[in-house]
C-alpha cells in the first residue's frame, strides 16, 4: 500500500518536469532515438559493421525472431503471453521435412536412406500442400492454447508452459531426436534463398510486418486488441467478443512461429528438434524492449520490429568484437534489462 | 504555543504541467472539529489532501501542525507526523486480509519476533466492531464485498491515532445504516480532540455531521464557513458559480405496449422472481440497500450473468440474453456500476471508447473508417457536451462526469430500445450530475425504456417515473414517486413497517 502511494508521488515528479517540447520528443521517439544510437556505435567499433553482408547477415538472423515476435505482441496486448513458440518453431521444421518425406518415412527407412547426405530431396507430396498443412497444423496449436486459456479460463502462462513442454515433446519423439535430413528446393529458396542482396526470410519478415501494422492500427480487429488487452471485463460488457479475440491471437501466434520455423529448416537444410531453444524469451524481450506492456493494451508492431533488431544488433556487434558466445549471453541478457528499465523509467504515470 | 488550529495550510499552490490545480489555498482547521471540503470534480479537493498527506509535493506555501513548519517527502512522513488519509481509491491489498491490511508494516510481533496474529485478529475485530457489521477479517479482502472493503479502509485510517484524519468520499458505497455508524465513530472521535477533514458530494451529510465548510473552486478557496450559516443552494451555487435548479420538468410519457417485460427472473440465491415492466419513454427507478440485487439483476438482463429461470419479452418477443454482445444486438445496453473497471478502456482515446461497440458497424470488410469513426465520436461529444481537449485524449484523464458521458455515448451509438443504467452518477459532481439528469431524461424523450439504479434517495426519487424497490433479490414495492416520501421508499427498501 505505501510503496503503491509513493509510486504516485515519483509519477508527479515526471509530470512537473519542464522540459517541455524536448521531453516530449524523447517520450515519443526514444526507441528510435536509441536504436539509431546503437547503430552509430557499432559502426565506430567496426568497420566490418556497415558492409552490405554484415547488415544482410544481421536482418537475416533477426529474421526469425522477428516473426515470431510479432505473433507474440498480439498476444501480449491483449494481456496474455505464448511461451510454447520455440516449441512450435521447432515442431514446424520437423513437421514439414516428414510431409516431405512422406509421413511414414520413419517406419520406412529405405525411402529416406538415399538423401542422407544430400540437401536433395525427391518429394512425395508436392511443396504447397505440405507448406499449408504445416501452417494449419501451427495454427490448430495456437487456437488449442486460446481456447484453453479463454474457455478453461486458464492463466496463459501455465497453458503455453504446458504446451511448451508437450510439443517439444512431439518433436522429439517424430524423430527419435535426431535431426531429418533432406529439404526441397522451394523450402531452401525460402530460408536460403535471396532476391538481390536481400535473404528471402528477411523480404517475409518485412512483409508479415507491414501486414501486422495494418491490421492492428486499421482493423476493427486490431482496435478489439487493444481494447481487450487494455480493459477485457469493459470490452466484453460493451459487446466484444473478447473470448474470439483472445483465441485469434494465439492463433496467429502459432502461425507465425510455424512460419519461421519452416524458413529456419530451408536455411539450415535439415529440421533439427532442439531448434529454437529460448526462442519464447527472445520473442518476449523484443516486444517488450519495443514497448509493449505485459499487462496488455500498450504497444506497437514497429516497436517489436526495433526490438527484434536490438536483439539482433547486440549479438552482431558482439561478434563482430569477437566475444566468445557464453559471455555474449550475459551481455544480450544486461543489455535487454538496461533497455527496459530505460523504457520504464520514462513510461511510469 | 496555543494555537486553536491544529492544522494550518497556507497559500498552497500546486500545479501540472498545463493544469493550475491549486492556486493560494489556506485551510485550518480546528482540534476537534469536522471540517468539510466540498467543490465540483477537479475543483483541486483531493490534490489539496494528497499535498497534505504526503503523495504529492506542493510548489509553494506552507503546512503547519500544531504549529509547526512540516514538510512531508512522503506518505509515511505524515502519517509519522499525525495525518492519516483515506484516500478515495481503496489502498487495501486484495489478497491480504483485512486483519493483514490494518496492520500492514507494523505488525503486532510476539517476543520472538514472529507476528502474533491472534493479537492481530482482536485488534482488528475491535477497530471494525463499532460499524456492527459482520466482516471476516481473516479471509482476503478481494472476497468481500466494496462496502466492506470500504470499512476495513476507514478502520485502518481510524486506527493510526492521527491527530488529523482526512476521509475523502467515505460514502460512496455505504448504505444508510453503515454510514450512520461511521459518523458516529467521528463524533467519538471529535470528542477526543481529532480533527477531522470530510469531504463527500452528497451536501446532506454535510448539514448533519460538519462544523464548518470550506468550498472549493476551479482550485481557489470560495469561502469557509460555519455549516449553520448556508443553505445547501448556497453551497452548490458557490461550487459552480451559477444557480442550480432542481427540477423534475418530465414529459408525460406515451403509454402503450411495454418494451421490455420481465415475468419472474430468478438466479438461485440472487434473484427471486422478479417481474417488472417498461413503456417506452418511460424512466423506472431501482432502489435498495446494498446487497438487495439490484446489480444482479442489471447483469441478468444484459446476459452478464446467468438466470435460472424466467422469461424475457422485449418488444412482444421473447429473448434470452446469453452474453452481452448478444443483448447488445437485441437492443439491450448497459451502463455499468463501475466506471473505471467495467464501463471504459481507460488507456484508449475518447474517440474509441464512445464507438466501442459499433466499431463493426463503422467498417468495412473489417477495416476501420476512421473518418466516420471520427465523426460519430465528435457528434456524441457535441451532443453529450463531452469537455475534452481532443478526440484523441486518453479517458483516463477525464474527470468523473465525463468518463460517464463516454459510457453513455457508447450505448447510445447502438440505438438500443432497453438502456440500463446502473450508479449513472457516482462519484460524479454536482454540476455533472444535474448534465447526466438532464440527458437521461432525453434519452427517455426519445422514446427508449430506461431502467435507473442508484444508491442515492432523492436522486432516484427525483428522476424516475416509477420506482421500484428491491430487498434481498426480489422485488419489495413500487411507487410512484411524486405521490410517496423518501421516507416510505427506504422504509420498504429496509423492511421497516411504517404505521
Amino acid at each position: 500500500m505505501l510503496s503503491r502511494e509513493v509510486s504516485g508521488s515519483s509519477g508527479l515528479e515526471y509530470k512537473g518536469w519542464r522540459g517541455g517540447r524536448l521531453a516530449a520528443f524523447w517520450t515519443a521517439y526514444k526507441l528510435y532515438i536509441v536504436f539509431g544510437a546503437l547503430v552509430v556505435i557499432s559502426g565506430l567499433i567496426s568497420p566490418r559493421f556497415f558492409t552490405v553482408e554484415n547488415i544482410m547477415n544481421l536482418l537475416l538472423r533477426s529474421s526469425f525472431v522477428g516473426l515470431v515476435s510479432l505473433g507474440m505482441t498480439f498476444v501480449i496486448l491483449t494481456g496474455g503471453i505464448d511461451l510454447s513458440v520455440g516449441a512450435t518453431f521447432a515442431f514446424a521444421g520437423v513437421l514439414l521435412a516428414t510431409f516431405q518425406h512422406g509421413f511414414f518415412f520413419r517406419f520406412m527407412p529405405e525411402l529416406t536412406a538415399g538423401f542422407e547426405q544430400s540437401r536433395e530431396l525427391a518429394p512425395i507430396m508436392p511443396f504447397l500442400p505440405t507448406l499449408l498443412l504445416t501452417l494449419g497444423v501451427g495454427a490448430l496449436l495456437g487456437f488449442i492454447n486460446g481456447v484453453l486459456v479463454t474457455k478453461a479460463g486458464m492463466p496463459p502462462f501455465v497453458v503455453t508452459l504446458g504446451a511448451m513442454v508437450a510439443i517439444r515433446g512431439l518433436a522429439f519423439t517424430y524423430t527419435a531426436g535426431f535431426p531429418i535430413p533432406g529439404i526441397t528446393h522451394e523450402v531452401e529458396w525460402l530460408g536460403a534463398g535471396r532476391v538481390g542482396v536481400l535473404p528471402v526470410p528477411v523480404m517475409i519478415w518485412a512483409l508479415v510486418s507491414v501486414a501486422c501494422m495494418f491490421v492492428l492500427r486499421s482493423s476493427v480487429f486490431g482496435k478489439k486488441v487493444y481494447a481487450v488487452g487494455g480493459n477485457e471485463r469493459a470490452s466484453w460488457l460493451s459487446g466484444i467478443d473478447s473470448d474470439r479475440v483472445r483465441i485469434i491471437v494465439y492463433t496467429i501466434s502459432g502461425v507465425l512461429a510455424t512460419l519461421a520455423g519452416v524458413l529456419m529448416l530451408g536455411r539450415m537444410g535439415a529440421a533439427e528438434p532442439r531448434e529454437g531453444a529460448g526462442m519464447e524469451a527472445d520473442a518476449i524481450a523484443a516486444a517488450i524492449i519495443g514497448g509493449t506492456s505485459l499487462s496488455g493494451g500498450r504497444g506497437s508492431i514497429a516497436g517489436t520490429v526495433i526490438g527484434a533488431l536490438v536483439l539482433g544488433l547486440i549479438s552482431n556487434i558482439l561478434n563482430l568484437m569477437e566475444v566468445p558466445p557464453y559471455p555474449q549471453q550475459v551481455a544480450k541478457g544486461l543489455i535487454i534489462i538496461a533497455a527496459v528499465l530505460m523504457q520504464g523509467a520514462t513510461r511510469r504515470r | 504555543m496555543a494555537d486553536e488550529f491544529v492544522l494550518r495550510m497556507e497559500h498552497v499552490s500546486k500545479s501540472f504541467p498545463g493544469v493550475r490545480a491549486l492556486h493560494d489555498v489556506s485551510l485550518s482547521v480546528r482540534r476537534g472539529e469536522i471540517h468539510c471540503l466540498v467543490g465540483q470534480n477537479g475543483a483541486g479537493k483531493s490534490t489539496l489532501m494528497k499535498i497534505l498527506g504526503g503523495a504529492y509535493r506542493m510548489d509553494g506555501g506552507d503546512i503547519l501542525l500544531d504549529g509547526e513548519k512540516m514538510i512531508f517527502p512522503n506518505p509515511h512522513a505524515a502519517l509519522k507526523a499525525g495525518i492519516s488519509v483515506l484516500y478515495q481509491e481503496l489502498a487495501l491489498n486484495p489478497c491480504l486480509s483485512a486483519t493483514e491490511n490494518i496492520f500492514l508494516g507494523r505488525e503486532i510481533r510476539t517476543p520472538l519476533g514472529t507476528v502474533n496474529a491472534r493479537r492481530q485478529h482482536q485488534e482488528a475485530e475491535r477497530l471494525i466492531e463499532p460499524f456492527g457489521v459482520e466482516v471476516d477479517v481473516a479471509v482476503p479482502v478481494e472476497q468481500l464485498t466494496v462496502a466492506q472493503q470500504q470499512i476495513i479502509a476507514i478502520a485502518k485510517a481510524l486506527s493510526f491515532r492521527a491527530k488529523v484524519i482526512v476521509l475523502d468520499e467515505p460514502s460512496a458505497v455505504l448504505t444508510v445504516e453503515e454510514l450512520g455508524k461511521l459518523f458516529n465513530i467521528m463524533k467519538g472521535l471529535q470528542r477526543d480532540g481529532v480533527a477531522i477533514i470530510y469531504i463527500s458530494h452528497r451536501l446532506e451529510e454535510i448539514f448533519e455531521i460538519g462544523d464548518r465548510v470550506t468550498v472549493l473552486r476551479d482550485g481557489e478557496v470560495v469561502g469557509t464557513f460555519r455549516v449553520s450559516d448556508v443553505t445547501q443552494s448556497d453551497l452548490v451555487r458557490m461550487m459552480t458559480g451559477r444557480e442550480v435548479v432542481e427540477s423534475n420538468g418530465r414529459v408525460e410519457h406515451s403509454a402503450g405496449a411495454p418494451v421490455l417485460e420481465v415475468r419472474n427472473l430468478s438466479r438461485r440465491g440472487v434473484l427471486t422472481d422478479v417481474s417488472l415492466h417498461i413503456l417506452a419513454g418511460e424512466i423506472v427507478g431501482v432502489f435498495g440497500l446494498v446487497g438487495a440485487g439490484r446489480t444482479e439483476l442489471a447483469h441478468a438482463l444484459v446476459g452478464a450473468d446467468r438466470s435460472d429461470s424466467g422469461t424475457i419479452i422485449l418488444d412482444g418477443k421473447e429473448v434470452k440474453p446469453s452474453s452481452p454482445r448478444h443483448a447488445m444486438r437485441l437492443g439491450i445496453g448497459l451502463v455499468p456500476e463501475d466506471r473505471k473497471r467495467h464501463g471504459l478502456v481507460l488507456g484508449m482515446s475518447v474517440a474509441d471508447n464512445s464507438t466501442l461497440t459499433i466499431w463493426e458497424q463503422l467498417s468495412k470488410f473489417g477495416v476501420v473508417n476512421a473518418r466516420s469513426l471520427h465523426a460519430t465520436a465528435k457528434k456524441s461529444v457535441d451532443e453529450l457536451r463531452i469537455k475534452v481537449a481532443s478526440l484523441s485524449t486518453l479517458v483516463e484523464n477525464l474527470s468523473g462526469g465525463n468518463q460517464q458521458k463516454v459510457v453513455l455515448a457508447k450505448w447510445l451509438a447502438t440505438a438500443c430500445r432497453v438502456l440500463i443504467l446502473d450508479e449513472p452518477t457516482r462519484g460524479v459532481d454536482v454540476g455533472a450530475k444535474t448534465e447526466i439528469h438532464a440527458l437521461i431524461r432525453a434519452i427517455a424523450g426519445q422514446g427508449k425504456a430506461l431502467l435507473v439504479i442508484s444508491s442515492e434517495l432523492s436522486e432516484i426519487m427525483a428522476i424516475s417515473d416509477r420506482l421500484i424497490v428491491m430487498r434481498k433479490g426480489s422485488i419489495a414495492g413500487e411507487f410512484v414517486p411524486k405521490e410517496t416520501t423518501q421516507e416510505d421508499v427506504l422504509a420498504c427498501a429496509m423492511g421497516v413497517r411504517v404505521a
